[in-house]
């Protein structure tokens, strides 16, 4: 799997008030890797996420994902190839309240119209605790619970990458980590590649590799980061 | 306040537009039923007030017509300008197939044409009939697609056909008199010809110029015997008047029922937008609370608003309903024959003002529960999040359980005790008042159950649309008291159209089945009813004679009809010289016996022995005081003619045969008239479905008012679910799935709102036919056909409304939905 982004741009609006979100950014996602975007607010950090994400269209450039330029694709391939190949954890959770936690986490393989591997959902539910609250319907589910129901939702099709926005954003800060510490495992463990955008450094700290952005462009790329490492670099950008 | 209602109103301007629909909808029903009223009042004034135009004095026939003489002394009372006599006559009109125009079994008329211009009473299009010439009425003309200048036929008193040639048109308006019937206008000694009648029917006075009407209605009074009545042209004119009022209040009466039921459906709709823009209003609310607004200034606010919105809905309801008013005459006189007259819409200042009272007043009440409960808005919630699934607590739904199950016993034990009643129209009443509790008893616990109907009936969408389908499911009953409000709308309509299907196509059914059983007979030949009096003509015994000499007809009857002294009393008897066809009849009838009717009191007649109490009715005569043989009936009323023949074919002969030989048969007799069984049901059926039709029509308002209703909720449950709809689509919804999840949830409102409508249209149909028709036994049939239409109709409809919400909700971007607070 390989997820890279080349030349990236994305202006909103148009003539006077156009403003350039992104500006020629170019990343690459490895294999196996959990990197997290961090920058300082309207840096461009969950812009790039949508972007490179295939949920929001771009100005300029190109996003491949295993050699599939994702910013060519119609609306319905987009979201067909979302459905197994990318997965979401938000920072508000966002499950569907009608539906129970099972329910919400076969979602997009059932819009795939596919089964799930029995074993493969067997480990992710064990491995996330979820087990006894696959009946519940998301407002019976503390807040740690129902991102974690997200999680699984998200790592259940083994999509090639997972984008993570914030997740820990309305977590309180223990729960918060026993996610974060959830996230890496699986990346360490079962090989799933990660993105996450974030503006804690204590999270950031988390990942294998920090991606720094600060008006629409790349400034600096941390490998094996520390909270300080990180911290100490979102000084110097004077925020 | 007042700023912050005019901003909330602008802001939200497009969430209200479906909720203003619904009022104009409703309040243009109403007033225009009401203009339609005023419109139709005028018409009738105009039309029937044209018989005493110019009229100064009128003398009207008593018991017996008016005579020559009487003219003539009318005539020479002194102050009279002109004295006109006007007579009517029965004259049979031929149409295009030879055979007499007959409404009701009724041939039509001849009227005369007054010489003098201005006392004629009527308008005339064309000139006045010189000799070999003769009017014709409007309508007539139009049904038989006569114009001056043709040639028209009728048949004298003898029975030969003279031929005239139409010199103009007459518009006769819905005069009760002439409605439906063919009118030639003819000069009056022509008439005398024709009919051999020469009695008046009133005489018409125009007085000099500056005489008073009433010092000349005292002296042709004093010139005539008693008998009369003279009234001045002005009294006459009101009595006109008057009769019109009561003819135009019919209709409208009826009508405004059912603007009544759209405006009922409409408070619906308008309850169920306040309720759920105030709950998605709460944060806007709550701040509203923390700067300091009372909960008196929020309550006022919400009013103001709904207010302002019953206001402008009502305006344009009113602009509605004049348009509305057009449309009415055209549906009626289609579906019933109404002959409501042309007349230029009236708008009054009644109608204007009623509609638009109605509109704000209906709409703030509708808005009062929705502003109470917002009031109870505690500032803290702008701080937090709002949850987004209404939860309801257990106490309400336990004092709803209560409230719903109380409506539902006191509806029932209503019902039964209309069922009880011995008076059909009485029970009719009480049957429908307990159907109206005991529904809305339904409606009050619609929430309890709607949500599993909805499941239930979702089961299939879950199955076959997977995820996207079950995700439907789960949105239509997520909020129970949102969708139960919602369909309500559709429950009353379809509820209704369901019922008046099954009431009307039973009551159709049960007269065949009683045409059927009670018809002894394959045909009836009836004489031609004299267009003036009603009262059967003579059919010659040659007819039945000739008929007779068919062996394929087994049986030709006779009926006499006569009116006969007996022992002092004044009979009505009946005659039957077949009377083995009628099986209600006792046998061994002879002379001097008679069979007495079992409905009234034995008359008691010494002169005749009693031989049994039965039913006399004899199908296409009517019911007797008796009955006896014929040779009795001649000794009593003296010898005659039949009224009436009933032919039975022989078997093995099909219709068609005996038909024929009918038919040629009457060629010779053309003030006969062949009825069958198929005849008289194809007949009924074509009057009920006008009249299903209408109702329909009527009640398709109140369909489109839920559609409003459906759109209206949708719209509101979208943009209260943006951030679902934009997480389903970041998880692999394609644009097609949401919006077809969204038709399936609308398609899921309207499919459970017309079955529990349905349902309850099966349950009280009968109960109102059983109470309604209490002397026969009722084939009550379930219209299978209509109630599949129906359950399509609220398909389509509800499928339709979801359109637009479904579209917007599709077009959002996922990004800018998500970050959307």
């Amino acid at each position: 799997m390989t997820l890279s982004v080349t030349g990236l741009t994305k202006v909103y609006g148009a003539g006077d008030t156009a403003v350039r979100a992104l500006d020629g950014v170019s990343v690459t996602f490895g294999q196996g890797r959990f990197t997290a975007i961090m920058g300082p607010s309207g840096s461009g950090k969950s812009t790039l996420m949508h972007c490179a994400a295939g949920l929001d269209t771009v100005t300029g450039g190109s996003v491949l994902l295993n050699d599939q330029d994702l910013t060519k694709l119609s609306d319905t391939a987009l979201t067909r190839l979302r459905r197994t190949r990318i997965g979401f954890v938000f920072q508000s959770f966002n499950l569907l309240p009608t539906l129970t936690a099972k329910q919400n986490i076969l979602l997009p393989l059932e819009l795939a119209g596919a089964k799930p591997d029995p074993r493969w959902m067997t480990t992710v539910i064990d491995t996330l605790g979820l087990a006894d609250r696959l009946g519940h319907v998301p407002s019976q589910l503390s807040g740690g619970q129902q991102q974690r129901v997200a999680c699984a939702r998200a790592m259940l099709p083994r999509p090639d990458v997972i984008f993570a926005d914030e997740p820990t954003g309305n977590l309180d800060s223990r729960t918060g980590h026993e996610l974060l510490e959830f996230l890496r495992r699986s990346v360490r463990e079962l090989g799933q590649t990660i993105v996450m955008v974030t503006h804690d450094p204590h999270a950031a700290a988390y990942a294998d590799r920090v991606v720094l952005l600060a008006d629409g462009r790349i400034v600096d790329d941390i490998e094996n980061p520390t909270a300080d490492a990180v911290l100490g670099r979102l000084r110097t950008l004077g925020v | 306040m007042w700023r912050f209602t005019f901003a909330s109103l602008t802001k939200h301007a497009r969430r209200l537009v479906a909720t203003t629909m619904a009022v104009v909808l409703g309040v243009g029903f109403t007033a225009g039923t009401l203009i339609f009223g005023d419109t139709a009042q005028a018409g009738f004034d105009e039309t029937f007030a044209r018989t005493a135009k110019n009229v100064d004095v009128v003398v009207l026939a008593g018991d017996h017509p008016l005579t020559a003489e009487q003219l003539r002394a009318v005539s020479g009372v002194g102050d009279v300008d002109h004295a006109e006599g006007r007579m009517a006559a029965s004259l049979p009109m031929l149409g295009s197939s030879g055979r007499p125009l007959l409404n009701n079994g009724r041939s039509g008329y001849a009227v005369s044409v007054a010489e003098d211009e201005s006392l004629r009473g009527f308008d005339l299009d064309g000139h006045a009939p010189a000799a070999g010439e003769a009017l014709l009425d409007l309508e007539t003309a139009a049904h038989e697609h006569l114009s001056i200048g043709q040639r028209i036929q009728v048949l004298d008193k003898s029975g030969a056909i003279q031929s005239y040639t139409i010199s103009g048109l007459v518009d006769f308006g819905v005069s009760k008199k002439y409605s439906g019937l063919s009118v030639v206008g003819l000069p009056q000694a022509e008439i005398t010809r024709l009919t051999g009648e020469s009695g008046l029917e009133e005489i018409v006075v125009r007085a000099r110029p500056g005489t008073d009407q009433n010092e000349l209605a005292q002296r042709v009074r004093s010139a005539l015997a008693d008998g009369v009545t003279v009234k001045t042209g002005a009294q006459r004119r009101t009595d006109l008047a008057n009769e019109a009022t009561s003819v135009a209040t019919q209709f409208t009466f009826i009508l405004l029922i059912f603007g009544v039921i759209s405006l009922v459906v409409a408070i619906f709709v308008i309850y169920n937008t306040f309720a759920i823009l105030l709950a998605q209003r709460v944060r806007e609310t709550a701040l509203l609370r923390c700067i300091g607004a009372t909960r008196r200034q929020i309550f006022g606010a919400t009013l103001l608003e709904s207010a302002a919105i019953g206001l402008i809905g009502g305006a344009f309801g009113v602009l509605a309903g004049i348009g509305i008013s057009y449309g009415l005459p055209l549906l009626l006189n289609n579906a019933l024959h109404s002959g409501v007259p042309d007349h230029p819409v009236v708008v009054r200042a009644a109608p204007v003002l009623i509609g638009l009272t109605l509109g704000v007043v209906a709409t703030m009440a509708a808005a009062a529960i929705p502003a109470l409960r917002a009031t109870r808005t505690r500032p803290l919630a702008a701080l937090r999040d709002v949850p987004s699934a209404a939860t309801t607590s257990r106490r309400s739904k336990v004092v709803r359980a209560i409230v719903a199950l109380a409506a539902g016993a006191v509806g029932v034990f209503i019902t039964v005790r209309g069922g009880q009643t011995d008076d059909s129209e009485t029970a009719t009443f009480i049957v429908v008042g307990g159907g109206v509790v005991v529904f809305l008893g339904v409606l009050a616990a619609s929430p309890l159950f709607i949500g599993r109907l909805t499941a239930l009936v979702g089961l299939p969408a879950g199955r076959l649309a997977g995820p996207p389908g079950r995700v439907a499911v789960a949105n239509a009953r997520r909020n129970p008291g949102r969708t139960a409000v919602t369909t309500a709308s559709l429950m009353i309509g379809v509820g209704l159209m369901a019922m008046f299907s099954m009431l009307l196509g039973s009551i159709k059914e049960t007269a065949k089945d009683q045409l059927s059983s009670h018809y002894p007979a394959d045909y009836m030949v009836a004489a031609v009813r004299d267009g003036k009096t009603g009262e059967p003509g003579r059919i010659p015994m040659a007819y039945a004679d000739q008929l007779k000499g068919h062996k394929e007809l087994a049986t030709v009857a006779t009926i006499r009809s006569a009116k006969a002294n007996v022992d002092g009393k004044v009979l009505h008897l009946g005659a039957i010289d077949h009377p083995e066809l009628l099986p209600q009849l006792p046998g061994g009838l002879t002379d001097g016996a008679i069979v007495v009717d079992d409905k009234q009191p034995d008359p008691n007649l010494p002169s005749l022995r009693t031989l049994a109490a039965a039913d006399t009715t004899i199908p296409g005569a009517g019911r007797f005081d008796g009955i006896v043989t014929w040779s009795q009936l001649e000794k009593l009323a003296g010898p005659g003619d039949g009224s009436l023949v009933l032919v039975k074919a022989a078997s093995g002969v099909s219709p068609v045969e005996s038909r024929e030989i009918l038919d040629r048969v009457g060629l010779a007799y053309p003030l006969t008239v062949v009825n069958s069984v198929a005849d008289l049901s194809s007949g009924l059926e074509t009057a009920v479905n006008g009249l299903l039709g209408l109702f329909a029509g009527l009640l398709g308002t109140t369909v489109l008012i839920s559609l409003f209703g459906i759109a209206n909720t949708l719209s509101l449950s979208v943009i209260e679910r943006t951030r679902e709809s934009a997480t389903l689509r970041a998880l692999g919804l394609t644009r097609g799935q949401l919006r077809g999840m969204l038709l399936a949830e609308a398609l899921l409102m309207g499919l459970v709102g017309a079955l529990v409508g349905i349902v309850f249209g099966l349950v009280y149909a009968p109960l109102v036919l059983q109470a309604a028709l209490r002397d026969v036994v009722p084939v009550i049939v379930t219209p299978w056909d209509w109630l599949a239409g129906l359950v399509l109709l609220a398909a389509a409809a509800s499928c339709l409304a979801a359109v637009l919400p479904a579209r917007r909700a599709a077009r959002g971007a996922i990004v800018a939905a998500m970050a959307d607070r």
